[in-house]
């Protein structure tokens, strides 16, 4: 499939691959999960502290704490057995949603890989910029435009120390290596302009290691494209 | 206060003073480290500020991390461990008294090496505390502050190895009658399952920082080739740095399940299950150090594994909570300072175990690494959990280790000084989810300035708080609080059953809980006299390498000096050695089945044994990752002659024979064939040395060099750290030699040649596995 009809007659993608979104959703599953437990950990915490506190006269429990004793055991198996339950059950529901999301996530690129139709995009970090390259030679630096609606995968590597890759508001990102490639895959609905910044310690320069997403509409990318000389 | 003998603090063995002076250090150090975050949040409190430049703030953020992780937090911990463990356990020192002070003193000099490291020109280390490569290697960072601080590293690691041995040893062979493992305390217990994982997860993070100073200092090329870089050091790294959150937590932990436990007035509920969720925790942590590296390159399916196991241990940490919140129940709870800091840190400590779960995600982590995100989890868990649990253990124990009480009321408004900076100060940069770490500005386009600035309130709040409030009411209370009393809490394990501050020899006579009570055998009365032993050799030995590092990076001349008072140090160590004056008089009854048959020295011997196969299990490990990764390396036989390595596998295996043989002979007290043999072990190994020095010079004159490619590197690096091991196996067999002659050992006791014959062995059979992997493969 040729970059033209990739960018302009794509095919209609049957899951949700917007990574903000699919990320956004598990945050959000993840902060309500965790809001409703923390408040009842915590706040069983605080009012078990409060409800049982020292009062003067008050009868002295049975098992309770003497100096130079072995204090006796409690606490049998039973209930271990349904804490435990809780525990798992609550940690199964966060890790079944990121591993749905992240098959998804990883059947999609592995069968847009397949079929070729995606545009890739070789990413090289230096201290301290971004150097991008088009299948057709095309090289930017700083800067990449990408079409809406197109699946596209970036290619990422460095030739100097470690980086990372970070779009912040399309929530992804992935390690620069020397020597090595990362993948990263973006689906990007809403044209417009996105941040690109540096997420890994890189040097003195490493605050303003930012560069410049701009998502272009299928016309335009296409525009643009042929007039960097591609086609 | 009596007047400070100088003398004496410096060549103390006594485990309360180490301990003592691990505190005092290690809060030095905590104020060094917090003054570092002070100062990283005073930048970022505006947008666009100019108070740091970027080099000194990249220096900045990669010292606090350091400092605050290895010379503060565990150290803290570490500290307190050394004053109330052998009080809890019933026993009258730690089981290697001089060793221990060894510890401390290689602790404290390896933190003034790193803090020297500021003053260097190009300055300090500035890569961030992970020390990714390649940016850690000469090419991109090539001040000497950073190879000195790495070197301070390994002078720590060092520290910290002796002291696994010793806590190992002394929680197994020096409890009590009755101090059985279900009644160990709750602390102890913690310190166990840490140096246990310290054990563990040390050796890793020594060869990747052996690695990078030999790339450093000899221009190797581990960490700037493709087959090494950046995942070599990533795995070798986080293969420690995921356990070491927990050798971080666990004291922290424990010591706030044990106040819980005494202001509470009940016994903790399911404490087995508690000990055991630990246990399971232990074990997990080992597998889930790739969930730092979700957004390297490592294939899904790994990924995945990592996943689970993340997920996995999240269970155990659950169950401890919830088991600490029933414990309450049905309590009478004192709210004490130590209880306040205690249920906090429970409650920081779920909210820090909640956000981490985020991170386990892969899908989230894709974004979330690199983020203030994770700084705002790491600090829950770090200055949150384990801190908030620290410092409650540092109430609780206050009044034993001083016999003051400190100021309950300045306490207490320490704890909500502390509890309200500690949340204005991390809770905002969980909202700063866009915010990459270690940037030392930032526009005020980017909407994190009213974050970052709420952050910089906080920690005003927090800093102050522990600087005005929280020290000088324990210094002060040190010297006009009220006495405290043997057992202010009511508290039940061993330590609140003698006076306050404990005398010099702990005990009278050796607690016994066996009846379920502590009961003092004897009725009391004292069965065994107890003299500390002075010693200076621990200082000696610190302070010349101290000296040696220091100028072995500056000034040349310097590093001789260095030597020779190590030097110093090792002959006088030798010389009290051989004279028997350090063998410490056991006291009756304190052996414990299954332990019995095992001398302290042996296990202790077994201990380190264990940590150096790990550190060789490394070595070995990044050998074969940089040649698994490689599609052009030359058969081993191609490049070494098999025949030299043959012959030298031959000479080793036979100084095996004969450290054999030594001891067979002293079993006899053969005097003579003892010396006789252990000269010949002593021959083959120089003669092993030599053929290597011959071997290495032919290698060299053929090209074969440290700058010839990797084969080369992994072969002088490996089998050099082989060798050293060899040159240290010499120095103990000729102790052994003057040792015997002088009649030193017999057939009732001749543990000393049997612990140095376990070491050579163990040297020898490393060379058995070096052997195949680099000749003939």
């Amino acid at each position: 499939m040729n970059l033209e009809d990739l960018v302009l007659h794509h095919r209609a993608l049957d899951a949700p691959l917007m990574p903000s979104k699919e990320w956004w959703g598990i945050f959000n599953l993840f902060t309500t999960i965790a809001i409703v437990i923390g408040s009842i950990v915590i706040g069983s915490l605080i009012i078990a502290a409060v409800k049982y506190r020292y009062r003067e006269g008050q009868p002295e429990p049975s098992d309770s704490i003497k100096p130079g004793r072995v204090p006796s055991e409690r606490g049998g198996p039973k209930v271990i057995i349904v804490i435990t339950l809780i525990v798992v059950v609550a940690l199964m529901m966060a890790e079944g949603s990121t591993f749905t999301v992240y098959d998804t996530y990883q059947k999609f690129a592995e069968s847009s890989m397949e079929n070729g139709d995606v545009l890739k995009i070789e990413v090289t970090a230096f201290q301290w910029d971004w150097r991008f390259k088009y299948p057709n030679g095309v090289e930017t630096v700083g800067e990449v435009y990408i079409p809406e609606d197109t699946p596209v995968l970036f290619i990422v590597t460095s030739i100097d120390v470690k980086h990372k890759f970070g779009i912040p508001e399309l929530k992804t990102g992935v390690d620069a290596i020397p020597d090595d490639m990362g993948y990263l895959w973006l689906y990007v609905e809403d044209p417009g302009e996105y941040e690109i910044r540096c997420y890994e310690l890189c040097g003195v320069g490493h605050t303003f290691m930012t560069g410049k997403l701009k998502v272009l509409s299928g016309q335009e990318f296409v525009n643009w494209y042929s007039s960097m000389g591609g086609g | 206060m009596t007047e400070v003998n100088i003398r004496e603090w410096i060549m103390t063995t006594d485990h309360k003073k180490i301990g003592i002076l691990y505190i005092i250090t290690a809060l030095y150090f905590g104020f060094l480290g917090g003054t570092l975050g002070f100062l990283i949040r005073q930048q970022l409190m505006y947008p666009e500020n100019n108070l740091l430049t970027p080099q000194i703030y990249n220096q900045i953020v990669t010292v606090h991390g350091l400092v605050m992780v290895l010379w503060f937090v565990s150290p803290l911990a570490f500290g307190l461990a050394n004053f109330v463990i052998p009080l809890q356990i019933g026993a009258r020192d730690l089981a290697f008294p001089r060793l221990n002070a060894l510890s401390y003193w290689l602790f404290l000099f390896s933190g003034l090496l790193a803090a020297v490291t500021f003053f260097l020109p190009g300055g300090t280390i500035d890569t961030g505390w992970t020390v990714y490569a390649p940016l850690n290697t000469a090419k991109y960072s090539p001040q000497p502050g950073l190879t000195l601080a790495g070197i301070a590293l390994l002078m720590l690691i060092a520290s910290v190895t002796l002291g696994t041995i010793n806590f190992t040893v002394t929680i197994i062979k020096m409890r009590a009658p009755g101090v059985t493992w279900s009644r160990l305390p709750m602390f102890t217990w913690g310190i166990l399952l840490t140096v246990l994982l310290m054990l563990y997860a040390f050796p890793s993070v020594t060869a990747g920082v052996i690695l990078l100073a030999v790339d450093r200092v000899l221009g190797t090329t581990w960490y700037l080739s493709p087959e090494g870089g950046d995942l070599l050091w990533e795995n070798l790294f986080w293969f420690f740095g995921h356990p070491e959150v927990y050798i971080v937590l666990f004291p922290g932990l424990f010591a706030a399940l044990e106040v819980i436990e005494t202001f509470t007035g009940r016994p903790l509920y399911g404490r087995k299950y508690i000990i055991g969720a630990a246990a399971t925790a232990f074990l997990l942590s080992l597998i889930v150090w790739g969930h730092h590296m979700y957004t390297t390159t490592i294939p899904p399916l790994i990924k995945k594994f990592f996943v689970a196991g993340t997920m996995a241990i999240s269970w155990p940490f659950g169950i401890i909570t919830i088991l600490a919140i029933i414990s309450i129940v049905g309590g009478r709870v004192r709210f004490n300072t130590p209880m306040l800091f205690a249920l906090t840190s429970i409650a920081l400590f779920v909210i820090g175990g909640e956000t981490g779960i985020y991170n386990a995600s892969v899908f989230l982590n894709y974004h979330i690494r690199g983020t203030y995100w994770v700084t705002a989890h790491l600090h829950y868990q770090l200055a949150g959990a384990t801190m908030f649990g620290i410092i409650a253990a540092l109430y609780y124990w206050y009044p034993k280790i001083t016999g003051k009480m400190y100021n309950e009321k300045l306490g207490k408004l320490h704890w909500l000084i502390s509890t309200i900076g500690f949340n204005l100060l991390y809770f905002p940069m969980f909202l700063l989810l866009d915010m990459p770490r270690r940037i030392y500005t930032y526009d005020a386009v980017t909407g994190w300035a009213p974050y970052n600035f709420y952050a910089t309130i906080g920690s005003i709040i927090f800093f102050l708080g522990h600087l005005l409030v929280g020290l000088p009411n324990l210094i002060y209370s040190a010297v006009k609080g009220r006495p405290a009393g043997p057992n202010p809490w009511g508290a039940w394990t061993i330590e609140w059953t003698i006076p306050s501050p404990p005398p010099p020899h702990n005990f009278d006579t050796i607690p016994d809980l066996r009846s379920g009570s502590v009961v003092y055998l004897n009725g009391g009365s004292v069965n065994v006299a107890h003299h500390e032993k002075l010693s200076i050799t621990p200082f000696t030995l610190s302070l010349g390498l101290f000296i040696f590092f220091l100028g072995f990076m500056t000034f040349l001349p310097l590093a001789l000096v260095g030597v020779a008072i190590f030097l110093i140090g090792l002959f006088k160590w030798y010389v009290d050695d051989i004279s028997d004056r350090y063998v410490s008089e056991e006291p009756e009854g304190l052996e414990e089945y299954p332990y019995i048959g095992v001398a302290k020295e042996k296990l202790g011997t077994w201990v380190f044994l264990a940590s150096e196969i790990l550190l060789f299990g490394a070595l070995i490990g990044s050998y074969l990752f940089v040649r698994a990764n490689s599609s052009t390396w030359p058969v081993g036989y191609a490049v070494h002659d098999v025949s030299i390595g043959f012959i030298n596998t031959i000479i080793l295996l036979t100084s095996s024979l004969s450290m054999a043989l030594a001891l067979a002979y002293i079993r006899k007290d053969d005097v003579k064939g003892t010396a006789g043999a252990l000269a010949m072990t002593l021959i083959l190994g120089l003669l092993f040395l030599i053929i290597k020095a011959f071997e290495w010079s032919k290698l060299y004159e053929e090209g074969f060099t440290l700058t010839s490619g990797l084969p080369a590197v992994t072969y002088y690096t490996v089998t050099g750290a082989h060798a050293a091991h060899v040159i240290a196996g010499l120095f103990g067999i000729s102790y052994l030699i003057l040792k015997t002659l002088k009649g030193g050992y017999s057939s009732r006791d001749y543990n000393g040649i049997w612990n140095v014959g376990l070491y050579w062995h163990m040297v020898d059979i490393v060379w058995v596995f070096l052997f195949p992997l680099f000749y003939l493969i």
